[in-house]
């Protein structure tokens, strides 16, 4: 007898297919095709079938048959957990009355720093003798009439200090003008500068950020403040550091403040005890209520807080989708990671941004069986051939990963999905631990977003891409420079819209990333990003199915799944783990696959072991 | 080539006619950016020949050539033919030739050049409508420093202040009375 089977896994980011002929149930099966293609909907729901199709659709054409040809599908089992992020800022800088302009312009003019009162560039002509000014320049003046307006209030008399100007022509006024003043440019909303206030204006220089006004002391100096007033100005300050030019304004009834959003509070329901952690304490007090109260039965959040939402939302989101009660929706784990995220400060002038405190949270619910027998039974009456479930995903994925070239048992296998990091022990006696956690590359790639305040709902994941490719930097219109600071050259020249930004080396060529950061603030947040996702819980992973619970135990670690094809993951885990004295690496599915396939590999070799056992 | 201590490197820029008008324009958009320009004469065929011919007489090895109708950017080490970006004026030759200068001296400073299509090109005054200036309505104007007079009751507009200015200054310099 010879019949055809496929094996199809269906994971938060991708579905996966592996066909293979089987001859005889003694004789290893011959896989003829795989594919992988994207995953259609959240995982474990009816509208998971377009994707399906597509990847048996594919992976048939890969192996040279027709779909109708496939003798029987083999689906994994209640893939057990679903995953969901979600992200909130626990800080929010507000000003109620308009008392800060602080950015950093391509170029301000001129430099230093200026006090005085803010005055129409119209007004100048009427300013006494002697008078400290700092002109406000709308839009509508050219930047040689406003020079020379200034110029001959300077010849007057008038003391003029600096400038804020609308439109981008600082520098331009700035060198028209016989001394040099600092003015801050490009400030949008201008027209609502208040007028007759004392302000100042600093603009730091080449090459460097101001220095007074992002120190509470240096403001209160400037505009002689009290004790009690410093203490209202800090989240000026706080906000204007690191800038290259700022404006503070001096209005009476001004105020800004930091509001902490009241955080709440998590409470985690263990197996061992209840613990109830303030959010306020960041991820770290999260991770350590998690460690005591061992094993997760349920996480509730505060009504009414900002986690309370969050919590709801995800329960929300997976009742939706297993059409569960949401009461018995129960979440099994979570990792919670900080960052800090730039937010735009509430009342700005110039859209400042303040970068605020964020607790970004990853939970896992607990699904069951239900959901794959009704995919089952869908994608059958889809394409006409019997569909079954096979055995477990995470003995299946070892199955599978044991196809890589010198692996043999006891092995450990770390899979780095989209939306869970599951790890899998088997020992000798082919007896298979496995644990999944919440927090995989989809959590890395939301971290990345939020960091760097990329933007969302484009065609293209701008995160997703800078998640999976190394940067350079595009130094002349012949020539980049790689984030290793190694160069590489290039016949032909490049697109001139490339020319001075960074961008992503992908196969398709260089990517320039819309952002304004440099190679290295990019590089650091992906990698900041990588570690205390995947690491993290790679590490909480390991340690959960190590002989003793203790990571030493385990001797090799195989890393698959479709984040284990990352750049740089496997060299950071390999040197992570180095410690415990475990050999880790990346697996090679079939001699062939890399790190993906292996569960779908899995589910036709399971298959055929349990034949010949039945 | 002129002796080393008068060539100062410089953004060459040259013109396919006589008119260079446009050259203002070019110099404030390099001096934004804080790089020397200097108005070279080149003789060519076309304007990417002459722009060409500017980026090889440069020591920074950027040029710019104008014509009637484009501007073109071009480096010494590009194929003669294919210029790093060209703008066809559309009506708006100042704002192009501003573009192309402050373009020009991101090429030496390594910041990514501006299109027309960015979304943040920098506004070119002469391309503002009075409407789209902010609400503002100043006290009248008292003192006597100006030679015009403004009826005080009346509601003045910013734009066509700046423009009575801009026409005084301009006489009080052609007088040389500043």
């Amino acid at each position: 007898m010879t019949s055809i089977i496929a094996g199809i896994d269906v994971g938060n980011s991708t579905t996966e297919v592996a066909i293979a002929q089987i001859s005889s149930f003694q004789s290893p099966p011959r896989f003829l095709g795989a594919s992988r293609v994207s995953t259609t909907g959240i995982k474990g729901t009816l509208s998971n079938i377009p994707g399906m199709k597509l990847s048996l659709r594919q992976a048939a054409e890969d192996a040279g048959i027709d779909i109708s040809e496939i003798d029987l599908v083999l689906l994994n089992e209640a893939t057990p957990v679903i995953g969901d992020i979600a992200m909130e800022t626990i800080t929010e800088t507000i000003i109620t009355e308009s008392s800060m302009i602080g950015h950093n312009p391509g170029s301000p003019g001129g430099m230093g720093i200026g006090v005085g009162i803010t005055t129409h560039i119209t007004h100048l002509v009427s300013a006494k003798r002697g008078e400290s000014v700092i002109v406000v320049i709308p839009r509508g003046f050219d930047f040689e009439i406003a020079a020379s307006l200034i110029k001959r209030a300077i010849e007057a008399g008038v003391d003029v200090q600096g400038g804020i100007v609308q439109s981008d022509d600082g520098v331009l006024i700035a060198n028209r003008l016989p001394k040099r003043l600092p003015f801050v440019d490009e400030v949008g909303l201008v027209d609502q500068v208040p007028l007759n206030m004392l302000a100042a204006v600093e603009v730091g220089d080449h090459g460097q950020v101001i220095r007074q006004l992002c120190n509470p002391y240096g403001i209160a100096t400037l505009f002689d403040l009290t004790p009690q007033e410093t203490q209202m100005v800090i989240p000026i300050a706080k906000a204007l550091i690191g800038l290259r030019s700022a404006v503070v304004i001096r209005t009476p009834a001004g105020d800004v403040k930091t509001r902490r959003i009241p955080a709440g509070t998590l409470k985690l329901i263990g197996e061992i005890r209840t613990a109830v952690v303030e959010l306020d304490g960041g991820a770290d007090e999260i991770m350590e209520g998690m460690a005591k109260v061992g094993r997760l039965q349920d996480v509730t959040g505060a009504p009414g807080t900002n986690v309370g939402g969050m919590v709801e939302r995800v329960r929300q989101t997976m009742s939706d989708v297993t059409e569960k009660p949401i009461k018995e929706v129960k979440i099994r784990d979570i990792l919670a990671v900080d960052c800090l995220v730039p937010q735009q400060v509430s009342g700005g002038l110039a859209q400042e941004f303040s970068m605020e405190n964020a607790v970004g949270l990853a939970a896992m619910v607990n699904t069951d069986q239900l959901l794959m027998e009704r995919l089952a039974l869908a994608l059958a009456q889809e394409i006409g051939v019997r569909v079954e479930l096979g055995g477990v995903e995470a003995n299946m994925a070892i199955m599978g990963t044991l196809t890589t070239p010198g692996i043999d048992v006891p092995l450990a296998i770390l899979d780095l999905g989209a939306g869970s990091t599951d790890a899998a022990l088997m020992t000798k006696d082919k007896e298979v631990q496995s644990i999944h956690l919440a927090g995989a590359g989809n959590m890395v790639s939301l971290l990345i977003q939020r960091e760097l305040d990329l933007p969302t709902g484009t065609n293209i994941d701008v995160a997703e891409q800078i998640k999976r490719y190394p940067l350079a930097k595009v130094e002349s219109l012949f020539h980049i420079r790689n984030e290793d600071n190694s160069v590489r050259f290039f016949d032909d020249p490049l697109d001139p819209r490339l020319f001075g930004r960074v961008a992503l080396v992908t196969e398709g060529g260089l990517i320039p990333v819309p952002t304004e950061h440099t190679v290295e603030r990019i590089r650091e947040v992906r990698r900041e990003a990588k570690r205390r996702v995947f690491l993290r819980n790679s590490l909480r992973a390991l340690k959960t199915v190590a002989p003793l619970g203790n990571i030493r135990n385990i001797e090799f670690v195989a890393i698959v799944g479709g984040s284990g094809q990352d750049f740089e993951l496997a060299q950071m885990l390999m040197n992570k783990l180095a410690e415990f004295g475990t050999v880790v690496g990346a697996a090679n599915i079939r001699g062939k696959l890399g790190t993906v396939n292996a569960v779908a590999t899995g589910l036709v070799l399971s298959y055929m072991e349990k034949q010949r056992a039945g | 080539m002129a002796p080393f201590a008068q060539e100062r490197p410089c953004i060459h820029v040259a013109f396919l006619d006589d008119d260079d008008s446009l050259y203002r324009w070019v110099q404030i958009g390099a001096e934004e950016e804080g790089v020397p320009c200097k108005l070279v004469s080149e003789r060519a065929d076309d304007v990417v020949a002459l722009a060409y011919a500017a980026s090889k007489s440069s020591r920074f090895n950027i040029g710019i050539g104008i014509s009637t109708s484009e501007v073109v950017l071009h480096e010494m080490h590009m194929p003669p033919e294919q210029p790093v970006v060209a703008f066809k004026f559309s009506g708006k030759a100042d704002f192009f030739c501003r573009l192309m200068g402050a373009n020009a001296a991101r090429m030496i400073i390594r910041k990514p050049l501006r299109f027309e299509d960015d979304p943040s090109p920098f506004e070119n005054e002469t391309t503002m409508q009075a409407s789209e200036l902010p609400a503002y309505t100043p006290p009248p104007l008292q003192q006597a420093t100006k030679t015009e007079t403004e009826s005080p009751t009346l509601t003045i507009d910013p734009a066509q202040v700046a423009k009575i200015v801009a026409v005084v200054i301009q006489k009080l310099q052609e007088r040389g009375l500043q």
